[in-house]
C-alpha cells in the first residue's frame, strides 16, 4: 500500500569515496611481499629474486665466458687466483599480480558491505603492484574473466581504479574456474590474490593443481562480517540462500546460537589450517576494520604487505 | 449478563480452529544470509519440534478477535442493578386544533412535546412507554423500551395536530388495553384542557394529567352552512364565537367563489356567539366567511362550505320512444338528457347514466346503467316469460331503497323470467319473478327494470317519477360533504368508473390513490383549507370537486382550559413480580473491541514487515 510509508524517513547516501588519493600515496611506501621463488621479468620490478646476473655489487663468482660483459670481471680475483671471474649479484624482477574478487551476492549480504571492502582491498593491492612496476591483471564476474590487464604501469591506476569502482554483485562465484583462468594468462607464474568470504567449499586441490608453488604465491583474504560470526537472530526463522535461494527453517535458540559459533570458529580455523597446509597465504578480515588503520597493519602482520 | 441468541456461543469454536491453523501454518521469520553453508553444520530440532505451538502476539490477538466476534453473536446482555427501573407508561399527546394555540413564542403542541421528549428521555432499565396521539381518532404511534428511545423520539417529533376533536376515551382504551397486566403503569395525558372535562372514574390504571396552557382569548367562525333555494338564491348561515373576556368588534368579509361579495362590520359581547345569515343572489358553487380574530388561534377565523345542492347527472336514453321516461327524467332539475336510437348507441365515457329501454349494449357500459325490460339473448340471462303478479315482495335491500314508494295492485303485463346474475341482487319480486334488481358488474353499477313500461300501469302511477328519481340518483355518483372538519375520517365513494384518485391538499401537495371499483377510500383531511379531488378513469377525467376543511367548532375553538391538572390514583392491581430486567445490548461494545483490535493487528503486521524488510 502505497501510503505505509509516507511517514518513513528517506535515507540519504552519504558513503564515502572509495578511494582518496591521500591514502593511495601512504600506501605507495609498501610493496607486495613476494617470494623469491617467483619468476618475472628481471631488471623492471622491485622483488627480489633468486636468479644472480653480474652486478657490480657482488654476492658470488663465476668464470668468465665468452660474450661476458668485461665490466663486471672481478680484476683483483684474476689477481689472486690467475682465473677470470665474473661478479655476480642479486637482481629485483617484476611480477605478475592477479587478483581475483569474488563478486557473488552473498558478497553484499550484511553491514557494511562486503563487496565494497573487496574493491577496495584490490584497489590498493593493484596501485601497489602497478606503483612497483608488476603487471596487474584484476579478475572478477560469473564466470570470472579479466576485467583489467595484465599490465603495467604506474600510469593505469586510474583505469584500474574506475573498472574496480564499476564492479557490480553476481549470482555465484567459481573460484577454481578463476584460478584456472589465472593459470592460462599467466603461465610464468606470480602472485594470485584472492579476495572473498569463502561461503562456497574451498577447491585446495585445485588451487595447488592449476597455480602451485613455488612459481605461484596465493594470498587469500577471507572477508568476514560480524554478523556472519555471531548473528543476532532468534526465534523461528526461514533462512535463505543469498546465492542458490535454498530455504531453511530452524528455531534459532540460544543453544544453537552457541553451536553456530563453534561452527564457525571451526570453519575458519580448517579453512586457515588448510591454506597453510598448502603454502597458502591466509588472513581473515573483519568487514568492520578500517581499511587504513588496521586491515593495512594486518596485512603487514600477515607478511602480505611489507 | 445473559445470552439472547446462546447459539452465537457456537462461533467460538473458531478458536481451536485457529490454535490449529497457527500451528500447520505458523509463518516463519524470513531472512537471507550469505550462505546457508555454515548453518547446516549445526545440528537441526526435530520436525515436531519445529511445529511446536508458539504463542505470538498475532496468535493472541486472532484468539482476541475470534472471542470477541463469538460473544457477540451470542447477544449479550448485561444487566445494571444501579439502573433497575421497570415502568410502563403511556403518554397521551392532544393533537386537536387547539393545540396550535401559541402562548408566549412556542404552541401548545411544542411544549407538550418537550414534556414527552423529557419522559421518554428518563427512561431507564426495563422502562416502556406508549406513544398514544388523542386527535379526531386515537391511535397508537408507537411503543418501546428504554433501548428504543431515538426511535420514540423521532416518532414523537414527527406528531403533528390531526384535526377538530380529541378522542380522549379512545386515546384511554388503547392505554388501558396497553398497560394492563404490566408492572407500574402509569398513564400521562398531556393536554391543552380545552374540551370538556373526562369521566375517568372507571380507569383502572393510574392518570396524571398535564393541562398546559392558560386562558387565552380566541374568535372564531364556528358554524357556516350555505344552501340554494328557490330562484337560483343562496342561502348563507353562519354562527361566530367570541371566547375571551374583551367584546369583538370587526369585519367580516363574505367571498363567493373567490370574490368578495361583502363585508360587514360585527359586535361580539364576550362570551357570546353571533349568528349570521345572507341571502345570496344568483348561482355559487363556493362560500367563504373569514374574520380577523387577531388571536393566537388563527385556523378558526376563516371557513369555507361548498353550496349544497343537487348533484348534476348527465343521461344518455338509448330508447326508440319512452315519454313517459322522458317526462319523469325531465321532472328531475340536475338531470341533463341525450335520447339517441339504440341502432345508433355508441358508449360515452362522460355519461354517469345509461338507461336501455327494451335494449342491452354488447357489453355493460362503465357508470350507472338502468336496464328496462330486457330483451332476451342479451347480457341479462331469460328462460322464458310469464305473466306477473300484482303483489310485489321487497327484499331487505329493497325495502332501505324503495320501502316508501307504493308498487302495490300494479299489472305489470308479460314480464321475463330472468336467470340469477352474478353481482346482482333482487330488490323486488313479483310472486317469485324477479322484478327489480340492483347489482355491480366490473365498473357498472346496474340497475334492471324487468317489466316492460308500455304493458305496465307504472308509467300511469304517481310511483313512477318517484322510482325513477330514486333510481337515478341510486346509480349516479355519490355528492361530496359540502364541508368537513379537519382530521374527521372521511370514507370517500368515488364514482364508479374512477380507477385513480388525486388528492392535492391545501399546500398543493398531490397524492394518487389507486381505486377498487366499487369500495370506498378512506382519506385523512387534516390540514385546515380546501382539498381537491379528481377522479380519473384511466386518461379520463371522471370528476374534479373541491373539498373544505375547517378548523372551527363550538366545542374545539374555546382555548380556555377547563380543568387543571390532576392525579387519579386507582388501587394497585397485583401483578405477578417478575425480576427486574434491564437489559442492555453489549454486542456492539464487543463488535467495536473487535475492530479495534483488528485494527492494532494490522499496524503491528506492518511493523514486523518494516522489521523483516530491513
Amino acid at each position: 500500500m502505497w501510503f505505509v510509508t509516507i511517514f518513513r524517513r528517506k535515507l540519504t547516501s552519504t558513503e564515502p569515496p572509495l578511494f582518496s588519493e591521500a591514502f593511495l600515496r601512504r600506501l605507495e611506501r609498501l610493496s607486495l611481499q613476494t617470494q623469491r621463488t617467483l619468476r618475472g621479468t628481471p631488471m623492471v620490478g622491485s622483488h627480489p629474486s633468486r636468479q644472480q646476473m653480474p652486478a657490480t655489487i657482488f654476492t658470488d663468482h663465476r668464470p668468465y665466458v665468452h660474450g661476458d660483459d668485461p665490466r663486471y670481471l672481478d680484476w683483483n680475483a684474476y689477481a689472486r687466483q690467475d682465473h677470470l671471474l665474473v661478479r655476480l649479484g642479486e637482481v629485483e624482477q617484476e611480477v605478475a599480480v592477479s587478483i581475483i574478487i569474488d563478486t557473488s551476492q552473498s558478497m553484499v549480504i550484511g553491514e557494511p558491505d562486503r563487496l565494497r571492502l573487496a574493491i577496495q582491498l584490490a584497489g590498493a593491492i593493484g596501485y601497489l603492484a602497478l606503483a612497483h612496476g608488476d603487471r596487474v591483471m584484476v579478475l572478477a564476474g560469473e564466470p570470472a574473466m579479466p576485467v583489467f590487464g595484465p599490465v603495467r604501469g604506474k600510469s593505469l591506476t586510474v583505469a584500474l581504479l574506475r573498472v574496480l569502482r564499476s564492479l557490480g554483485p553476481g549470482q555465484q562465484f567459481d573460484l577454481a574456474q578463476a584460478v584456472r583462468v589465472v593459470a592460462q594468462q599467466q603461465p610464468q607464474g606470480g602472485v594470485v590474490v584472492v579476495i572473498s568470504d569463502l561461503l562456497t567449499p574451498l577447491p585446495i586441490e585445485e588451487l595447488t593443481q592449476y597455480v602451485p608453488a613455488p612459481r605461484w604465491q596465493v594470498m587469500m583474504l577471507h572477508l568476514i562480517s560480524q554478523a556472519e560470526i555471531d548473528p543476532a537472530l532468534r526465534g523461528p526463522l526461514e533462512l535463505i540462500d543469498s546465492e542458490t535461494g535454498e530455504r531453511l527453517e530452524i528455531d534459532l535458540t540460544e543453544e544453537e546460537a552457541t553451536s553456530y559459533r563453534r561452527a564457525t570458529q571451526a570453519w575458519r580455523a580448517a579453512l586457515a589450517e588448510r591454506c597453510a597446509a598448502r603454502g597458502i597465504g591466509y588472513a581473515a578480515v573483519m568487514t568492520s576494520w578500517p581499511l587504513e588503520r588496521q586491515i593495512i597493519p594486518f596485512l603487514r602482520t600477515r607478511r602480505f604487505l611489507s | 449478563m445473559s445470552l439472547l441468541a446462546p447459539l452465537g456461543l457456537f462461533a467460538l469454536l473458531a478458536l481451536p480452529v485457529i490454535v490449529i491453523l497457527h500451528m500447520m501454518r505458523s509463518r516463519r521469520r524470513r531472512t537471507v544470509v550469505p550462505s546457508l553453508l555454515l548453518w547446516r553444520q549445526i545440528p537441526l530440532r526435530s520436525a515436531a519440534r519445529r511445529r511446536r505451538l508458539r504463542f505470538t502476539l498475532l496468535l493472541w490477538l486472532h484468539l482476541l478477535v475470534a472471542f470477541l466476534i463469538g460473544l457477540a453473536l451470542a447477544q449479550p446482555h448485561i444487566s445494571f442493578p444501579w439502573l433497575g427501573s421497570n415502568r410502563t407508561t403511556a403518554i397521551i399527546i392532544d393533537t386537536s386544533i387547539s393545540m396550535t394555540l401559541s402562548e408566549a413564542g412556542s404552541s401548545r403542541l411544542e411544549r407538550v412535546k418537550e414534556r414527552a421528549s423529557a419522559l421518554i428521555s428518563q427512561m431507564r432499565g426495563a422502562d416502556r412507554v406508549a406513544l398514544i396521539s388523542a386527535g379526531p381518532v386515537a391511535r397508537l404511534i408507537d411503543h418501546g423500551s428504554s433501548v428504543e428511545m431515538a426511535r420514540l423520539l423521532a416518532a414523537l417529533a414527527q406528531m403533528n395536530i390531526e384535526g377538530v376533536g380529541s378522542d380522549f376515551s379512545g386515546a384511554l382504551t388503547i392505554a388501558e388495553t396497553l398497560l394492563l397486566d404490566q408492572p407500574n403503569p402509569q398513564v400521562i395525558w398531556l393536554t391543552d384542557g380545552a374540551l370538556p372535562p373526562p369521566n375517568v372514574t372507571t380507569l383502572r390504571v393510574p392518570l396524571q394529567i398535564e393541562v398546559v396552557g392558560s386562558p387565552q382569548p380566541n374568535r372564531a367562525v364556528v358554524t357556516l352552512a350555505a344552501r340554494s333555494g328557490q330562484a337560483g338564491v343562496v342561502y348563507v348561515y353562519a354562527r361566530l364565537a367570541n371566547y375571551g373576556s374583551q367584546p369583538f368588534r370587526g369585519p367580516v368579509r363574505l367571498l363567493v367563489d373567490g370574490q368578495l361579495n361583502q363585508t360587514e362590520l360585527v359586535n361580539i359581547r364576550p362570551g357570546a356567539v353571533l349568528e349570521l345569515t345572507w341571502t345570496l343572489p344568483g348561482a355559487a358553487r363556493q362560500v367563504q366567511l373569514t374574520m380577523n380574530g387577531a388571536d393566537g388561534l388563527p385556523l378558526d377565523d376563516s371557513a369555507t362550505v361548498n353550496v349544497s345542492g343537487q348533484h348534476p347527472i348527465q343521461v344518455l336514453l338509448v330508447a326508440d320512444e319512452a315519454p313517459a321516461l322522458v317526462r319523469a327524467l325531465q321532472a328531475m332539475p340536475e338531470v341533463t338528457l341525450r335520447t339517441v336510437a339504440p341502432a345508433r348507441y355508441a358508449p360515452d365515457p362522460t355519461v354517469d347514466l345509461t338507461i336501455f329501454v327494451n335494449t342491452l349494449p354488447a357489453r355493460w357500459p362503465a357508470g350507472g346503467v338502468l336496464v328496462i325490460n330486457p330483451p332476451p339473448d342479451g347480457l341479462v340471462p331469460i328462460s322464458g316469460f310469464r305473466q306477473a303478479a300484482t303483489t310485489v315482495t321487497l327484499t331487505a335491500s329493497g325495502a332501505a331503497l324503495l320501502g316508501d314508494i307504493n308498487l302495490g295492485g300494479i299489472n305489470w303485463g308479460q314480464i321475463a323470467m330472468i336467470e340469477p346474475l352474478d353481482g346482482l341482487t333482487l330488490l323486488a319480486l313479483s310472486g317469485d319473478i324477479p322484478l327489480i334488481l340492483r347489482g355491480r358488474i366490473e365498473r357498472s353499477e346496474i340497475a334492471i327494470w324487468n317489466f316492460d313500461l308500455n304493458n305496465s300501469q307504472l308509467s300511469g302511477r304517481l310511483a313512477f317519477p318517484l322510482l325513477v328519481a330514486r333510481t337515478t340518483r341510486d346509480l349516479a355518483p355519490p355528492p361530496l360533504p359540502a364541508v368537513l372538519p379537519a382530521g374527521t375520517p372521511f370514507a370517500h365513494q368515488a364514482d364508479i368508473r374512477t380507477t385513480l384518485l388525486e388528492l392535492i391538499d391545501p399546500t398543493g401537495k398531490p397524492s394518487t390513490f389507486p381505486l377498487q371499483p366499487g369500495l370506498p377510500m378512506m382519506l385523512e383531511l387534516n390540514q385546515v383549507g380546501i382539498y381537491q379531488l379528481r377522479e380519473w378513469a384511466d386518461d379520463q377525467l371522471v370528476r374534479e370537486a373541491y373539498l373544505p376543511v375547517n378548523a372551527g367548532a363550538i366545542d374545539e375553538s374555546d382555548p380556555t382550559p377547563r380543568f387543571a391538572s390532576a392525579v387519579h390514583h386507582v388501587p394497585p392491581i397485583a401483578v405477578p413480580a417478575k425480576p427486574v430486567d434491564t437489559p442492555q445490548p453489549l454486542w456492539s461494545w464487543f463488535i467495536m473491541a473487535a475492530i479495534t483490535v483488528l485494527v492494532g493487528e494490522w499496524l503491528y503486521i506492518q511493523q514486523r514487515s518494516q522489521v523483516e524488510a530491513q
